[in-house]
């Protein structure tokens, strides 16, 4: 419970912190902290410096961009939760962001730190994923753009290069109805599984919570949808092509069944809702 | 008695505003000049020979002051294990630091003293060990068979062994016109207190003196075990209890870090402090249940019990605390439940298994017993074709027939068992929920109703101790042995002497906790606090009035009869007396008092349940939970139904989520939070309880224990329910814990 040694510094801009970070090889980004600080304090993680960019300003924003909606990298899920625009452009974020942990985790907890820390079982990644969202991100050489599709790698692990910090995530617009559907066994544990649904310009895209080492599309569904099989046909194809752990709160089997159990209701959700118009999210 | 009527009233807890506010002083609140931190080095596999330990860079770090090893501890007496059990016991006391051999993962291994936590814990990763490892066994039944042999040449792993027989038991058998089978298993359980295990220790070389502070449940047993470990007087140690944020059992006995801790500040001279971390607390404080129980019961064909035949293996893991036994041989007393079986035989052995070790949590086997009776019950109603309520009514022992001595050989003071499970089932509409369970049925839903009636003995230790002062202007002070970690004695014992000596409440100061200043007493467990401890209350209160009045009448030579003590004062001889102007030790008059009982105290109760199965999820809901309990004369309802509800929010999480898991090498899989499923409240099922008051005649207030019922009820009631649900699939039993999963399995392979 008490982590290794680390040096802390407060970064006043991104620029900052970017320089801080690629001075130190083992330094990391300290954002909303409730990722990071636990594996520390279980020493699983050891930081040789916490760049914390936790005051930066300028990271703290909802926005219209050309064609999108942005959102600052430090917006909290209590904000993404709350926010008019967000509510409006991207009510699937708003509705994750709802039912994220609890109200102190929703007050702390920010969408940029939940990309960068790149659980599978994080619920903003695979709703990104789901509205086709892309991440910019800054560094000492310049600024990129990352789709959510390639943004992450593996457990834990992300496109992200030592020094990059994730500066805003870019949902397009247009997106219509949604459903969102997770299954936990206690109210503030992870999803056991979850499914974020969402009719885009491009078709009705489907992602996976907690179904592999990374958030997953669910190809399978969404093919058997644009090919105009029936929502409940496509759902029982959820878990193809996943790999989701097997723990002590439920096996790979069930988790596969779960998957397919919600998206036939994250999908019913999306049709129950008019195009252009949120879906129903309990 | 007076007429202000304090007891039985819904008095708000005095202690609440202080712990709710941050301003309660627990154990890590404490600090001693000088103090010094100590951390603990622990095995990281189950099972393995200890080889070289090197401690030269952990003692060269910043900051360390001592590192102690097995070796340290060679010359201190072990943890006495003989227990007031009953049970033959054979296996070796929970080692303070492992020697030669560590027999689970997350045993103490060593411990390092540094001046700040940070530096003994960063000092700790250096202390370096040499594992040679062994195979491991966490299967009881592996170990039964001795696969792997954890002490010496006991080779089929026993630690202990209880049996208790009356009856013909096998002419029942052979008589019977049905035989129950039911072989059931109740998992592990970590009882989680929200403090975790720790002490401060400080030692006065000059005065020879030691001084400790402990999280635990009383101050007492934790002092005889030091004067015992350490060869010390009782008299030359003073133990304190803190506030304490929970315990459930799991505080019962001192930890072997405790004595470590002890030692360090033994050889130092100064102030050392442990404090675990929940992983540790996960890791290494004692567990709860893990009980298996292969049982047959003789039916008559009128549905009669004839006779009990069971034989529980208690799963003890790699060494014995002087209470381990105590939950596997509770349950074994109790396997009968509340039924009238006048034959039985049952045997219990605790087995050594590479885990860590058991000993009571909230029920300590009072919950496996119920478990054991009740399903035994639903499967003898299945197997006859019988209503589980008739089956039930047919064979509990009524009220007519107490006292009732059981075929194990415990006797049931009083109790009212048929009447509370009709009214269990009258608050339930038993009649209209089986008529909504057929139309649920057919319009395919899983729909189960359950019941469960229960035992709770309380007041175990049979004696308490205390002592009543009143100080001039009417300030009352009372110590008792028995100390509250939640259990709100501040409020209740207050509202008790309140009455008896007829001051407000307000006036009167409990004091316990501490060895300095209570009378040596016992402690609290096993709901006995209100028995034992608030009976020892009142006799000290009425002999401090006796007393009272008799230096009275010496002194006026107004005879005692017509003297009397009125709202703090003694009347009949002139102007009021003031208690305290009698006592020739300036100041106080007191007086002090020890309460024995010939036997445990029974409480007892009945829980009844419906609930719905979500076919594609196997998400269990509780559509109602309501109980029927007699505890007795309830001393106050808010503290009392607090009682009921904590402990059925943690049957319930033992009914559905709660089960401490180990891989095959005997890693802990559930070692913290995110993956031991403790519930909170908004997964609280919501229960609807009202007490039946049948005063107990075994003590003076007419109490019975409160504290267990929740816990020993809730697992029964929500089997029975769900057993019933999926009845109709085939499934005859069910161990819990109930999760999706499970459930979902259970409605999918039909």
């Amino acid at each position: 419970m008490i982590p290794a040694e680390f040096g802390y510094r407060r970064a006043a801009s991104v620029a900052e912190a970017i320089g801080m970070l690629t001075q130190d090889e083992d330094a990391r980004l300290l954002a909303g902290g409730h990722s990071l600080i636990p594996l520390m304090k279980l020493r699983l993680a050891v930081p040789s410096l916490l760049v914390d960019i936790g005051k930066v300003a300028e990271l703290r924003y909802v926005s219209e961009g050309p064609g999108y909606l942005a959102i600052g990298a430090l917006t909290r899920h209590h904000t993404l939760a709350t926010n008019p625009l967000v509510r409006e452009q991207a009510g699937l974020l708003a509705a994750v962001a709802t039912e994220i942990g609890d109200p102190q985790v929703r007050h702390r907890g920010t969408i940029g730190g939940s990309l960068a820390h790149g659980d599978p079982a994080s619920d903003l990644p695979a709703a990104l994923l789901a509205l086709d969202a892309s991440y910019l991100v800054s560094s000492p050489a310049g600024n990129r753009v990352i789709s959510a599709g390639v943004f992450h790698l593996g457990f834990l692990q992300t496109a992200l290069q030592h020094g990059e910090v994730i500066t805003e995530i870019r949902v397009p617009s247009g997106t219509g109805s949604y459903g969102f559907r997770k299954f936990r066994a206690r109210s503030m544990d992870w999803a056991m599984a979850g499914v974020a649904a969402a009719r885009t310009p491009s078709g009705i895209r489907v992602a996976l919570v907690n179904m592999g080492a990374v958030p997953l599309r669910a190809a399978a569904v969404e093919a058997a949808l644009s090919a105009g099989r029936p929502a409940a046909e496509a759902a029982a194809l959820a878990a193809v092509d996943t790999a989701p752990p097997a723990d002590t709160s439920a096996s790979a089997g069930f988790r596969r069944h779960l998957a397919r159990v919600l998206t036939g209701q994250a999908l019913a959700d999306v049709d129950a809702a008019a195009p252009g118009r949120a879906g129903s999210v309990e | 008695m007076t007429a202000v009527g304090w007891t039985g009233q819904p008095v708000r807890r005095v202690e609440d505003a202080e712990l709710l506010t941050g301003a309660g002083r627990y154990l890590d609140d404490i600090r001693l000049p000088g103090m010094l931190h100590l951390a603990v080095v622990r095995s990281p596999v189950a099972h393995a020979l200890l080889g070289g330990i090197d401690t030269a860079a952990a003692a060269a770090s910043p900051g360390v002051r001592l590192v102690l090893t097995g070796a340290d501890v060679a010359g201190l007496s072990r943890l006495p294990v003989a227990s007031d059990s009953g049970a033959q016991v054979f296996g070796p006391a929970v080692p303070i630091l492992a020697s030669e051999r560590v027999r689970f993962a997350g045993e103490p291994v060593a411990v390092v003293v540094a001046e700040s936590r940070a530096a003994a814990v960063d000092a700790a990763e250096l202390v370096d060990v040499e594992y040679q490892e062994l195979p491991a066994v966490t299967d009881p039944a592996a170990a039964l068979a001795g696969q792997v042999v954890l002490h010496g040449d006991a080779t089929d792993n026993v630690m202990f062994r209880w049996h208790q027989a009356s009856g013909d038991v096998d002419a029942a058998f052979a008589s019977a016109a049905a035989i129950v089978r039911a072989d059931l298993e109740l998992p592990r359980l970590a009882a989680a207190p929200l403090e975790p295990r720790g002490c401060l220790a400080a030692y006065d070389a000059a005065g020879d003196y030691l001084t400790v502070h402990a999280s635990a449940q009383d101050p007492h047993r934790p002092r005889r075990q030091l004067a015992a470990v350490f060869g010390r007087t009782p008299e030359s140690i003073r133990v304190i209890v803190p506030n304490v944020g929970g315990s459930f059992g799991s505080k019962s006995m001192l930890a072997p870090e405790a004595f470590a801790t002890v030692l360090a500040a033994l050889r130092l001279g100064r102030p050392v402090k442990w404090v675990e971390t929940r992983s540790e607390n996960f890791l290494a404080a004692y567990q709860g249940r893990g009980l298996r129980a292969d049982c047959e019961l003789a039916v008559a064909a009128d549905g009669r019990f004839l006779a009990l035949c069971a034989r529980l293996t208690s799963d003890v893991g790699a060494y014995l605390y002087p209470v381990s036994p105590v939950p596997a041989v509770h349950a074994g007393t109790l396997a009968t439940g509340c039924y009238d079986i006048p034959a039985a035989s049952v045997e219990v052995t605790g087995v050594a298994t590479n885990k860590v070790p058991t000993g009571p949590y909230r029920g300590a086997g009072r919950p496996e017993g119920a478990f054991i009776a009740e399903r035994l019950a639903d499967l003898t109603a299945a197997e006859l074709g019988l209503d589980r309520a008739e089956i039930r009514r047919r064979n509990l022992i009524g009220p007519d027939a107490m006292p009732y001595r059981t075929a194990v050989g415990t006797t049931i003071d009083s109790g009212d068992f048929p009447r509370l499970l009709d009214r269990a089932l009258e608050l339930l509409d038993y009649d209209a929920a089986l008529a909504e369970q057929r139309q649920a049925r057919d319009r395919g839903e899983i729909y189960g109703v359950g019941m469960s009636v229960f035992l709770e003995p309380g007041g175990m230790g049979l004696w308490e101790s205390a002592a009543v002062s009143v100080r001039p202007g009417g300030q009352v002070v009372a110590a008792v042995g028995s100390t509250a970690h939640g259990q709100g004695h501040q409020t209740a014992f207050a509202q008790l002497l309140a009455d008896e000596l007829g001051v407000p409440p307000a006036a009167i100061e409990i004091r316990a906790g501490d060895t300095a200043t209570v009378p040596v007493g016992l402690g609290t467990f096993g709901s006995r606090s209100a028995i034992t401890g608030g009976s020892a209350l009142i006799l000290a209160a009425r002999e401090l009035k006796a007393t009272a009045i008799k230096l009275a009448s010496e002194r006026s030579g107004v005879p005692p009869a017509e003297l009397a003590w009125r709202q703090g004062k003694i009347h009949g001889a002139g102007p009021p007396i003031d208690p305290p102007e009698l006592s020739v030790t300036a100041g106080e008059l007191s007086a002090s008092a020890v309460f024995r009982l010939e036997q445990p105290v029974y409480s007892s109760g009945a829980y009844a349940a419906i609930v719905s199965i979500d076919a594609s999820t196997g998400v269990l809901r509780v559509d109602r939970l309501v109980a029927a309990h007699d505890a007795g004369k309830v001393l106050n309802p808010l503290i009392a139904e607090g009682q009921v509800t904590g402990g059925t929010l943690q049957g319930f999480g033992e009914a559905v989520s709660e089960q401490v898991s180990y891989d095959a090498d005997g890693q802990l899989l559930t070692g913290s939070f995110l993956s031991y499923g403790i519930l909170s409240a908004t997964e609280a099922p919501v229960l609807q309880s009202e007490f039946v008051e049948v005063p107990s005649p075994l003590n003076p207030l007419g109490v019975r224990g409160v504290g267990e019922t929740g816990a020993t009820g809730v697992p029964a009631v929500i089997a029975s329910a769900v057993t019933d649900a999926l009845s109709p699939l085939g499934v005859r039993h069910l161990d819990p814990p109930y999760t999706p999963e499970v459930l979902h399995a259970a409605v999918a392979v039909t």
